[in-house]
């Protein structure tokens, strides 16, 4: 006759709780080995994580999910314009976040602060006619002001890139700029933006605007020079197939230029940061069971003269390896709870001191805690079974 | 009426230092029956404890069989010998074998817990058991709180929960005072006055004394010093 489950299990676990917490000291030492083990796990993989993403953040901010359509080549050298579908074509494509469109701007338009600076002395600044939402999709933000929107896209209103405010000598909207002998109203000044530096020695004007403006321009200001076009991060090669294809649907030729490096780097980086926060956490892991079987080998040496008498008293030999295997198990249970909390302590810690993103894997520290006690159970297993292999005669004469 | 156990030609060697086998125990058939009280004496080295650990089946024969109401224990597995020595047999030890970290109550019930009995049955047959030994008010006290007496005290109450058939006690006074030891003694009967066998290993020759049966052993020959028995 067997006794029922429940007093089996209540009876080993009882057993196991005795002898774990028997010798506080002994507890405190072989749980502060898988403690620090799981620690190390959570902290490493939560403080890579969190450089991961901070890294991550600079390297989109850098353009690695930021691709440029531009009108392609036909076979003899002559520019194909980009179709007027193409943005609206371009944006339904899932892994497209944000579009941004950019018209031909006029020839050879000139930009002064005022009508005293000699005509000769030019700027070098650009004139770029934007669709409104095109500054939101290249990341630029405000320095000041605001940006061109259905309200304003009519009237001669003008953004300013950063460079360009800098060489214009403006620093504060609703300044005056002349524009082809034009006055217009500053309404914006753009912050230097990094993942499209052609629109900072830029002035941005209105598609409506330009388009009334230049009316012996207007084909050729209707026709779009570049779609900047925000991606989700992923193959950057499968994204450019699909925005060059979304881009021109009959086939013809389109240059989606991608900042295809960064982009593959960001990927790299990615892979590579998740194995090494991984391997951190196995070798911290593996470290740690190595403590717990260390312990448990010590403690089956010293309590022999137990397991003789257990043995005496009836304890088969698996009931030997079961104590000592659940032993193990809570001390890596003890440990791996406290190493977790350490751990976790430590990855907020950190990532708040500087000022990193925190991208703790919540959902994980269960399973650290999980795998601390696997990692328990198997270093347990040795020990519990050379304390097993003794026979009742020979451990008691071991006390 | 069959006896309890039976040693049937018995004997026991151990590997010696040039690694020929020692046989410690010659050839020894004896038997025990319910309710004997059996002293075995014999000088150091003689084989005592050897004897001993073979009857209570903490050991196995090197040749011969052991019987245990009838049963071979010698073709069991370890399994079922450690089953039968959870239910049926009581050991007690010299240096008591006391679990120093726990309670004497748990001390106790540690004895209790190879057996099938749920757990609340097995807390009241060892307070039942302690405060059989006289320890009662003292079953939350751990052995570094109790005198060496006390501690032997609670390895009978250890060996006594289980109401065993019978009870093996390898020199049991050998680490007590002369009274104390009369004390344990007088406990020992005490439980086979109850009906279970009693085996005791002794120096002593007063403890000897009060025994019916008496086996000595020397150089690993049994011999019976009184008759009532069958030896070798």
């Amino acid at each position: 006759m067997r006794k029922p489950l429940a007093t089996r299990v209540a009876d080993l676990l009882h057993t196991a709780w005795i002898g774990a917490t028997g010798r506080i000291s002994r507890t405190i030492l072989a749980s502060l080995g898988i403690a620090l083990g799981v620690a190390s796990y959570v902290a490493l993989s939560g403080i890579a994580a969190s450089n991961q993403a901070a890294l991550l953040a600079q390297l989109d901010a850098l353009g690695a999910n930021l691709q440029v359509v531009a009108p392609g080549q036909d076979a003899t050298g002559q520019p194909v314009p980009l179709p007027d579908y193409a943005p609206e074509t371009i944006a339904r494509q899932p892994s497209v976040e944000q579009v941004g469109v950019f018209l031909t701007p006029p020839k050879d338009a000139q930009v002064f602060k005022n009508e005293l600076v000699p005509k000769t002395n030019g700027n070098a600044l650009a004139v770029s006619i934007m669709k409104p939402g095109a500054i939101q999709a290249v990341d630029a933000s405000f320095a000041q002001g605001h940006g061109i929107n259905a309200n304003n896209e009519s009237l001669p209103v003008a953004v300013l890139g950063s460079e360009a405010a800098y060489r214009l000598g403006i620093n504060q909207t609703g300044d005056r700029i002349l524009i082809d002998n034009e006055w217009y109203g500053v309404i914006g000044i753009l912050e230097p933006a990094p993942q499209a530096q052609s629109i900072n020695a830029s002035v941005i004007i209105g598609a409506d605007w330009a388009i009334s403006h230049y009316p012996d321009q207007k084909e050729s200001i209707q026709q779009i020079s570049q779609i900047y076009v925000r991606t989700k991060p992923g193959n950057a090669e499968s994204l450019r197939r699909i925005i060059a294809h979304a881009a021109n649907l009959s086939g013809g030729n389109v240059s989606v230029s991608a900042s295809a490096n960064l982009s593959q780097a960001r990927n790299a980086t990615n892979d590579s940061l998740t194995t090494l926060g991984l391997m951190i956490g196995a070798i911290a892991l593996a470290v740690g069971g190595m403590s717990i079987a260390n312990m448990m080998i010590v403690t089956v040496m010293e309590r022999r003269g137990e397991i003789g008498l257990r043995r005496a008293l009836g304890a088969t030999p698996g009931n030997i390896r079961m104590q000592f295997v659940t032993e193990a198990a809570l001390l890596s249970a003890i440990g791996g709870f406290t190493g977790v909390l350490i751990g976790a302590a430590t990855a907020i810690g950190v990532a708040m001191n500087a000022g990193q993103p925190l991208t703790l894997d919540w959902t994980g520290l269960p399973a650290a805690w999980g795998a601390a006690v696997l990692v328990g159970i198997i270093a347990g297993f040795y020990p519990a079974s050379r304390a097993a292999r003794l026979t009742p005669t020979d451990a008691l004469r071991g006390e | 009426m069959n006896a309890l156990l039976t040693l049937d030609h018995v004997t026991k060697s151990f590997p010696g230092k040039d690694g020929n086998p020692l046989e410690i125990l010659h050839d020894t058939s004896l038997a025990i029956n319910h309710g004997e009280r059996i002293a075995i004496v014999g000088p150091s080295g003689s084989g005592k404890s050897t004897l001993l650990s073979l009857l209570g089946a903490l050991d196995m024969p090197t040749s011969g069989m052991l019987a245990y109401d009838d049963q071979n224990v010698t073709d069991m597995g370890e399994k079922r010998r450690s089953i039968l020595r959870a239910q049926h047999i009581g050991f007690v030890f010299q240096q008591f074998h006391l679990i120093a970290t726990v309670s004497a109550l748990e001390n106790v019930m540690t004895g209790l817990q190879y057996t099938t009995l749920p757990r609340n049955a097995r807390r009241e047959q060892a307070i039942q058991a302690l405060e059989q030994v006289g320890l009662g008010e003292r079953i939350l006290h751990k052995p570094s709180q109790l005198s060496g007496g006390e501690q032997q005290r609670v390895a009978i109450a250890r060996a006594l929960a289980k109401k065993p058939d019978i009870i093996f006690a390898d020199e049991p006074t050998g680490a007590l005072d002369t009274d104390t030891g009369h004390a344990i003694i007088e406990l020992l009967m005490g439980a086979a006055d109850q009906g279970a066998s009693l085996v005791i290993v002794t120096h002593d020759p007063n403890i000897a004394a009060r025994f019916p049966r008496r086996l000595h052993i020397q150089d690993g020959v049994v011999t019976e010093l009184d008759e009532g028995g069958s030896h070798a």
